[in-house]
């Protein structure tokens, strides 16, 4: 009876933390969405609303109009972006990770692979020296391989699947090399399929990386035909800030047209809102594919 | 047969890896503009032009500015920019947008050896201290530009250099004064409470009437504040009130000069009774409800209000008279200028943008001399570069004004702005373009013009300097908390920061600078 009331207890607790949480997770994105429905005199009057009293489609209107065309062009390349970026990333990360699972016998370097994934991400050489590898020696310049090319590892990923490679039992790949498998059949047709829990983890990690990411377009794009969602949204907001900082721009005798603080909203809508449907669907294999080597067995 | 198929396998994989990987790379000198422009460089007609010259390979030029683009401007630069420059100079030039916060990333390429020009701004030694920018010699200007120095008239060079080199060519031509040196404020509220601008000579007439203001329009924001960077009439206006002096003042590095003296002292700005007397005066202004907190924390709102015509005064700049677009989004809305006191305007640059070169580009910089020239080549050009396409982005009616058939942006107004080619929007009455124009009239230059302070050897110190700054003094200066209760503790952790480091390192820069140009 005591235990049952501590554990009722301590769900309650849990509960009311988690519900804390979520809400301070929500309240920013339902911000985010109401306002850029409001009106944005309403906004420049009386500020941010949790529930505006006038909805109005105009900021929509106004963002879609002034940049369409470059919004339209941005998806597009964000999503072969996303896509290429993925196939490519998964495929490299996959190699890579099975590669490190090995044992000594099979593969003596196996330590060695996982040992330099590691350092790589404790040791830097900076962006200068990464700018001039990528742009000078691979020509990773304004075109569509600079906006995933550099990203095709993730170690963190590497290492979720190389933990569901090594769970992946022993006495199966014996087996099938017994029956006269291959090093490639083995992989293809064993260790992939047993760890695809993992596998789409880190698919939908790295969909959610390139989709959200910026920083490669932003030292290593200049063509606006190849600018990704995240570019220009990333390209409104900075202009913003930096125009408002009071720096050396506020010189210049004429104020810089700064975009409707209901544009700023509408264009993070318009760039959360895709990845936002497509996570639900994928929710659960988060939480596997994280927790995949935490349990023997 | 098995062995054979794992080998082709494998040697199938390998080639793909390496083909994902060097695929990617792009020859550095071919762009797909380069590639359009020789085949539109093969098929050009332009009359009377030299054949030889017709097939001689377009330089190619990469230039890289601050700013947001439109699909129209995209456009633009692509086509009828590029082109126009292809024809007239056989500069084959791609035109690149950065956010503007992209400092780090356009350092990050200059650093890189990349050859590029950018557009630069009056703060370029930075740049030019860290070898970054191309030297551009005298006598190279002298002979590719006979347009832009015509176009900058009186105005020379001396604020471009840095150790007697030019790093930078200055664009532009107008007021350079009157930064502020007034108040702008909304002629059309003073007309409905009977005040006239030019009758407010005192700071107590200037505080009635924000009262008057305050009382007539309960809900609007009297007085914007000053901005971020130190733009600021209490500083640089009224401090003439305070104590007496024409005084130039650079915040960040807790200094002023006063101008009226023939000398080259300078002073330490945080331990000065200018600073107290504006502190007191920002305090009292939010005291009474004139200017609020929150253009400390959000400065955007101050600037949002004004833009949207809630706001009767702000901080004044020269151009602010002549600027159309606030007009034309506030209905009856007119603007005009209070300035306080006799005190004379002060020249402290005599630009406020340009382009540089990067030092890796050194070798164009004859082509990017002749372009920069061409820019100011006619008013036909001029019109081509601020407006667009005659007859598809703007035109002109029977009286010369412009009508602008698009709100596109192309080379910004305020980069490029010459007093020799600018066309005044015709909503704006000629007294304010006179006001405007004689903006300069009687106005001194500053002892601190031309002079760059190189800030490496206290670069740490400076660092620390715009933390406490931020943390302790801006506060106190901006009347967000009590000068009395505050100010003894701030100004020990500006010491503490290396505020005395900082103001000898400075004392010493400007003393070598002055005795040579005086």
């Amino acid at each position: 009876m005591k235990q049952s009331h501590s554990l009722h207890r301590e769900n309650i607790a849990a509960c009311i933390l988690v519900g804390i949480a979520a809400f301070l997770c929500f309240f920013p994105l339902w911000v985010i969405v109401v306002n850029s429905f409001n009106s944005e005199t309403n906004v420049t009057l009386n500020g941010f609303s949790i529930f505006p009293k006038v909805l109005t489609l105009d900021s929509f209107k106004y963002v879609l109009n002034n940049k369409k065309t470059l919004l339209l062009r941005a998806f597009g390349v964000s999503t072969v972006t996303v896509v290429a970026g993925t196939i490519f990333t998964t495929f490299v990360t996959i190699c890579y990770a099975y590669t490190a699972a090995q044992d000594k016998q099979t593969v003596p370097f196996a330590n060695t692979l996982s040992f330099i994934a590691w350092f790589a991400t404790v040791f830097s050489g900076g962006v200068i020296p990464w700018y001039i590898l990528t742009t000078q020696y691979y020509g990773l310049k304004n075109n569509l391989f600079a906006l995933f090319v550099p990203y095709a590892i993730n170690v963190f990923n590497m290492y979720i699947v190389r933990s569901s490679f090594r769970s992946t039992p022993r006495a199966l790949i014996e087996s099938a090399k017994l029956d006269g498998a291959s090093e490639l059949r083995v992989f293809l047709s064993i260790a992939i399929p047993l760890s695809k829990v993992s596998i789409v983890t880190i698919i939908m990690f790295t969909a959610l990386t390139y989709w959200n990411d910026f920083f490669l377009s932003l030292y290593l794009i200049t063509d606006s035909a190849l600018f990704p969602v995240q570019k220009i949204l990333y390209s409104m907001m900075s202009n913003i800030t930096f125009l408002l900082s009071g720096s050396e721009a506020t010189s210049a005798m004429a104020d810089i047209e700064l975009p409707a603080n209901t544009a700023r909203m509408v264009m993070t809508v318009l760039t959360v809102i895709p990845i936002a449907f497509v996570f639900p669907f994928v929710q659960k294999y988060f939480v596997k594919g994280i927790t995949i080597g935490a349990i023997k067995g | 047969m098995k062995k054979m198929k794992k080998r082709m396998i494998a040697l199938l994989l390998g080639t793909v890896l390496l083909l994902c990987l060097f695929t990617g790379c792009a020859s550095k000198n071919q762009t797909p503009q380069t590639e359009q422009s020789a085949q539109t460089n093969e098929h050009a007609k332009t009359d009377g032009a030299d054949l030889a010259e017709k097939e001689e390979t377009p330089v190619a030029l990469r230039l890289v500015m601050f700013g947001d683009l439109s699909p129209r401007r995209e456009e633009y630069f692509k086509t009828d920019f590029h082109d126009a420059v292809l024809r007239d100079l056989n500069i084959d030039l791609t035109v690149e947008f950065l956010p503007w916060s992209s400092k780090d990333v356009l350092q990050t390429m200059l650093i890189t050896g990349e050859k590029i020009a950018v557009n630069n701004t009056v703060a370029f030694t930075d740049w030019a201290q860290k070898g970054l920018c191309a030297e551009i010699p005298m006598d190279l200007i002298e002979e590719n530009c006979p347009n832009l120095l015509a176009m900058r008239g009186q105005y020379g060079f001396s604020g471009c250099t840095f150790n007697d080199n030019i790093y930078i060519i200055p664009f532009g031509n107008k007021a350079y004064s009157g930064t502020g040196e007034f108040y702008t404020v909304r002629e059309d509220i003073l007309d409905e409470i009977g005040i006239k601008a030019s009758d407010i000579t005192t700071i107590d007439q200037l505080l009635e009437c924000f009262e008057a203001v305050k009382n007539a329009y309960p809900g609007m924001r009297v007085y914007m504040g000053g901005d971020a960077g130190g733009t600021d009439p209490t500083n640089t206006l009224l401090g003439h009130e305070f104590i007496g002096q024409v005084t130039t003042t650079s915040r960040k590095n807790g200094v002023y000069v006063n101008e009226q003296e023939d000398n080259d002292i300078v002073y330490n700005y945080y331990e000065s009774e200018l600073f107290k007397k504006c502190s007191q005066f920002n305090a009292l202004l939010i005291e009474k409800g004139y200017a609020l907190p929150d253009h400390f924390t959000d400065p955007g709102q101050g600037l949002a209000d004004w833009n949207a015509g809630n706001c009767f005064a702000r901080y004044g700049v020269a151009g602010q008279i002549i600027e159309a677009s606030f007009i034309s989004a506030i209905p009856n809305a007119k603007i005009t200028r209070i300035k306080i006191g006799d005190r004379p305007g002060v020249i402290d640059r005599d630009y406020d943008w340009g382009m540089s070169i990067s030092a890796a580009d050194a070798e164009h910089v004859e082509d990017w001399l002749r372009l920069f020239d061409w820019m100011y080549k006619d008013q036909q050009t001029y019109d081509f570069l601020i407006y667009g396409v005659e007859g598809k982005d703007y035109e002109r009616d029977a009286n010369g004004n412009i009508q602008k058939l698009s709100t596109d942006v192309f080379w910004e107004d305020w980069f490029l702005m010459a007093k020799c080619y600018m066309t005044y929007d015709p909503s704006i009455s000629q007294d304010k373009i006179d006001m405007y124009e004689h903006t300069d009239d009687g106005a001194i230059m500053s002892k601190l013009a031309g002079f760059a302070f190189d800030s490496a050897p206290v670069s740490t110190e400076m660092d620390m300097l715009a933390a406490a700054i931020s943390e302790y003094m801006e506060p106190i200066y901006r009347g967000i908390v009590d000068y009395d209760e505050n100010y003894d503790n701030a100004i020990a952790e500006l010491k503490k920061a290396g505020l005395d480091t900082i103001i000898a390192e400075y004392q010493a820069q400007f003393s070598e600078f002055y005795h040579e140009n005086h």
